[in-house]
């Protein structure tokens, strides 16, 4: 159907209700597709173990219980039988810090160094032509790839199960990211916003801090809150390169498995509580985000 | 002056509203076949989106539009047989000039002997045999506006719409266009409906003009009757560069006689008391007289001024003059040799003043002897 | 208020040269046009003085002394881009005050300083809101308060009239000039229209990175030394006519297919054929004159009529009717004209160069 007959359609008030349904109807229900998983992982975190694995399966607990959240803090603390088969004898304090600790670092490096790589590339082209290219190779293997090589130097370094450690791996390989971001959102800035900054007496220090940075602020946190998510739900090199000191809360998840199977509701407890510092971080530089995409260069 | 035929545009009481935002207001035209009309306007004031509403790229909140009398008002503009050109002529770059032309005569399925035909017959009249095989991107902008409407003369429309096509060309080239486009338009007789903001183009091309602000129409006139009698006190500043000098007069009754009073001096308006009296005087008037039609020399009689600024256009010399503390603008002839500090003598001639309402910027009268 | 000198000042784009060996020189508190088509190398050439860009040979010279090792941020240039390039993310009081911040000035001195020229140009009122809020003109005027506002030696203006209406143009062209006279600022402007540049003091030609003449307003307009300027300066465009210069037994005569003009003889020798050029308002409608053509098309312009006139051998002309004329002209008339031998202008066919122009 042609937009025009929509549109003449929709001067008909039946129609334009019906339509708006429509509208409203199709929103929900994509919103609804995303929010699913999360608010079912709300739902396990409550459940007793009866319930885990029930079918056909009941979106509100029977009998709600706050033991799978408790059992996290206190692993020692009776639960049936499950729990003389749980291996994990540590609260989830200690990854939680960790995690605290490593991934905001590690973000605030990657984001920091690639911004401003990529303002050097982008407008000194330094690397040449090649450079960004080159970056985005890090990108191109398969992490595990990596994981042998990197092993070995970390042995000789001894920064096995060190924060630093973790720190170092995390920032190298999302600089790749951090750098192709900000490199597009610095583009986007017209040059001649920089050139007339610099004839007003600005050096070139002063223009990427007073002009250049404000502008592309939104797409900085954009590029840091997508670092952050990858760093924070790593796994792979974490499992890797931490044993016991290091532990972050993805491996700590993983540790919820027992001879009859998975934990599920302690699991979906952690996974909850470690959505909160991402959710946060979201709530807190969302107005960045939608400034970010507009830029507030908006011409005629 | 409306057209005697029956119009083959028109638009009744056409409304756009966007948001809450009126762009155009309560818009009646009628079109003859065969006229050349500007939509003349300040950026804002609703003349593209007009346009955009004849070609079918908007719909009206309200009213309706007729083609030949047929209600094209919601018709998807594929459908209207309309011509539309777009401010950067929106060529396909890669494409040859060849293929631009054809391309709406092979959306249509046309055998290929038919299109080329077609093709070389307009390719000929508008002078493009030479440039049918070379890119759209590396035309001049003079080639480039001929085949804009050269591609949408192919598709035979009934009318042609231009929006801005001469906007972004220079001066020296922009003159040469204009006239090769009135040529081409009165040879091809065809309807073509032109958007501008440049006054001084609108008055060249139009057979008739309709001056726009803020969605609604101000005066619709031969570029002649714009320009001698202009209805509003809108239509008399936008029209001529430099604009027109307005000046808040009072009007008075003295010794017998009706006067327009400024400052010290004063015009007799006598001939024309009975009109401004039904205007209201009261309320205030404005009295607007053309640049270029102030008698300035340096010999009396006249308001005596000093030249303040003198900028020379080659044939004439645009003054600014202050006069009484005022700002007026006048033209002269280049000869004249003016200068920058001079001390000049300014006379209105009365047959060519005109006089506005204050409160409803609507004209009285023009001349007032 | 510096005075700019460029100096053999050559530049090339990839093999492509731009600028070539272009030299000027611009006193101090002169209002200096650049008048050029686009491309012809005028913002190039801005850059190069502002030291965004490096000349590949030639130098220049403010007030004497060459600045071409000092680094743009130094210079003391201001320039006003054509697309303006305020900063968005500050506040227009934000925008004009950025250079003064950068000199380290007291807060009471840049509010004092940036009201001042805020009121110069009237844009008190835009001080506290963004720049994505401002019309096409406001924020020229913004542009133009943070450039003014240190007082900067030179100020260039990049074709600063584009996209603004045409009563707003006016306004601005005013304003420039009263800017000049009363600040004693030197500007340098670029543009390609040359109604534009008529208000400076000297104007450049410039075309294909040549510099074709430098001269004031009424010089370029009336003695222009090259066919190029001649038709490039003047509303409507010189008209032109490709003719042979033949000597006869009484002197000398143009020879054009339509028409045939006696010219009394110069000491000089010609070469064969010419270019003759004569201005729109310059030519006489005569009953019996030489130049016999039809109308085509009539544009009345308020008081004037242009008159688009064609040849018998296909050339066509223009023609401004003197606003005494009342008679209204059509489509299809046919008249005759004459050419007055002191409004004719000749230029070389090959060079351009105007021949009977007499060197001062």
């Amino acid at each position: 159907m042609k937009r025009k007959d929509i549109a003449v359609m929709a001067r008909s008030p039946v129609i334009s209700v019906a339509l708006r349904i429509l509208h409203r109807f199709t929103v929900l229900l994509v919103v609804g597709i995303f929010i699913i998983p999360a608010v079912w992982l709300l739902s396990i975190s409550f459940k007793p173990p009866t319930e885990w694995q029930v079918f056909p399966p009941n979106l509100i607990p029977r009998s709600p219980t706050l033991d799978n959240y408790i059992v996290l803090f206190k692993p020692e603390a009776p639960k049936g039988t499950a729990a003389a088969m749980l291996r994990v004898t540590e609260p989830v304090t200690k990854s939680f810090l960790n995690s605290i600790i490593v991934v905001p670092a590690a973000t605030a490096i990657s984001v920091t160094v690639g911004f401003l790589a990529a303002y050097a590339v982008a407008r000194f082209r330094i690397g040449g032509a090649f450079m960004p290219f080159f970056v985005l190779t890090t990108r191109m293997f398969p992490p595990v790839a990596f994981a042998v090589p990197l092993l070995v130097y970390y042995r000789w370094l001894r920064l096995i199960d060190t924060p630093i450690g973790l720190i170092l791996i995390y920032a190298g390989f999302t600089l790749a990211f951090s750098l192709w971001m900000t490199k597009g959102f610095i583009e986007g800035v017209p040059r001649h916003i920089e050139e007339a900054a610099i004839l007003d007496g600005a050096s070139p220090w002063r223009v990427l801090f007073t002009i250049t940075l404000p502008i592309v602020k939104g797409g900085l946190a954009a590029t840091m809150l997508f670092v952050f998510i990858l760093n924070w739900t790593e796994f792979l090199y974490a499992l890797i390169f931490t044993s016991t000191k290091t532990i972050t809360v993805p491996v700590q998840l993983s540790h919820y498995v027992g001879a009859v199977g998975r934990f599920y509701g302690p699991q979906a407890a952690l996974g909850v509580i470690a959505s909160i510092p991402v959710v946060i971080l979201g709530y807190m530089i969302q107005r960045y985000l939608v400034t970010g995409f507009t830029f507030g260069l908006i011409r005629r | 002056m409306a057209p005697m035929t029956m119009p083959i545009l028109r638009l009744q009481n056409v409304k756009k509203v966007f948001n809450s935002f009126v762009a155009v207001d309560n818009v009646s035209l009628e079109v003859a076949e065969g006229e050349f009309v500007c939509l003349l306007g300040p950026s804002g004031c609703g003349k593209t989106t007009t346009l955009r509403m004849i070609a079918g790229l908007e719909t009206p909140t309200e009213g309706e539009i007729f083609l030949r009398e047929k209600r094209i008002t919601y018709l998807p503009p594929q459908q209207r047989g309309i011509g539309f050109v777009f401010q950067n002529y929106a060529l396909f770059w890669h494409m040859t000039v060849y293929d631009n032309l054809a391309f709406g005569l092979r959306l249509r399925r046309l055998p290929v002997a038919e299109i080329n035909k077609r093709v070389c017959e307009i390719a000929e009249r508008f002078e493009l045999m030479d440039l049918l095989k070379v890119r759209a991107v590396s035309l001049d902008l003079s080639a480039m506006q001929r085949v804009a409407i050269a591609r949408t003369l192919l598709t035979d429309p009934y009318l042609l719409l231009l929006d801005e096509p001469l906007n972004n060309i220079r001066p020296g080239l922009r003159e040469m266009m204009r006239a090769d486009l009135k040529r081409m338009q009165q040879e091809l007789r065809k309807t073509m409906i032109y958007v501008t903001h440049d006054q001084e183009e609108a008055l060249t091309l139009g057979d008739r003009i309709v001056v726009m602000n803020m969605g609604r129409i101000e005066q619709v006139a031969s570029p002649q009757e714009i320009y001698d009698l202009p209805a509003t006190l809108f239509v008399a500043g936008f029209i001529g560069r430099p604009p027109m000098n307005l000046f808040d007069v009072k009007y008075a009754v003295e010794g017998g006689h009706s006067w327009l009073v400024w400052r010290q001096y004063r015009w007799c308006v006598d001939k024309v008391r009975d009109r401004i009296e039904a205007a209201h005087p009261e309320n205030g008037l404005v009295l607007g007289v053309r640049p270029e039609e102030i008698k300035i020399s340096y010999k009396a009689p006249g308001i005596h001024a000093k030249v303040v600024l003198v900028q020379p256009l080659g044939r004439k010399d645009v003054l600014m003059l202050e006069l009484e503390g005022e700002a007026v603008h006048g033209v002269v002839p280049a000869e004249l040799c003016i200068n920058v500090g001079d001390m000049v003598f300014v006379e209105f001639p009365p047959e060519r003043m005109h006089l506005f309402s204050a409160t409803t910027k609507e004209a009285i009268v023009h001349g007032i002897s | 208020m510096a005075s700019v000198e460029v100096k053999n000042i050559s530049k090339s784009f990839k093999g492509k040269p731009t600028l070539k060996d272009v030299s000027f020189y611009v006193s101090s508190g002169e209002l200096f046009c650049l008048l050029g088509p686009p491309g012809a190398g005028k913002t190039t050439l801005f850059r190069i003085i502002s030291g965004l860009e490096k000349a590949d040979t030639g130098e220049v010279f403010f007030d004497g002394e060459p600045i071409t090792s000092v680094p743009p941020q130094r210079r003391d240039v201001a320039m006003i881009f054509e697309d303006v390039a305020l900063y968005p993310h500050l506040t227009g009081f934000e925008n004009i005050a950025y250079p003064l911040r950068l000199r380290r000035l007291s807060r009471a001195e840049i509010k004092k300083r940036v009201y001042e020229t805020a009121r110069l140009l009237h844009i008190e009122h835009l001080l506290n809101r963004r720049p994505h809020t401002f019309s096409g003109g406001e924020r020229r005027r913004v542009a133009i308060a943070r450039a003014l506002v240190r007082n900067p030696r030179v100020l260039l203006l990049d074709q600063p009239f584009t996209d603004l209406d045409a009563k707003i143009r006016h306004e601005m062209s005013a304003e420039l000039k009263r800017l000049q006279v009363s600040v004693g600022q030197t500007m340098l402007l670029a543009t390609h229209d040359f109604e534009e540049g008529m208000i400076a003091d000297r104007i450049a030609v410039i075309n294909d990175g040549e510099i074709h003449q430098i001269a004031t307003p009424k010089e370029i307009y009336n003695s222009p030394i090259t066919r190029f300027t001649a038709s490039f300066v003047g509303s409507p465009a010189m008209n032109l006519f490709s003719c042979q210069l033949v000597s006869t037994a009484t002197g000398c005569e143009l020879r054009h297919p339509a028409f045939v003009i006696p010219l009394p003889c110069h000491p000089v020798s010609f070469p064969q054929q010419v270019w003759l050029g004569i201005r729109p308002e310059k030519i006489i409608l005569k009953k019996g004159g030489k130049i016999r053509a039809k109308v085509e098309v009539v544009q009345i312009l308020g008081a004037e009529q242009i008159v688009d006139l064609v040849l018998a051998n296909g050339d066509r002309f223009k023609w401004v009717a003197p606003i005494s004329l009342s008679e209204k002209f059509r489509r299809g008339d046919e008249l005759e004209f004459d050419f007055p031998v002191s409004s004719i202008f000749l230029f070389d066919y090959e060079t351009g160069h105007n021949l009977l122009r007499k060197e001062v």
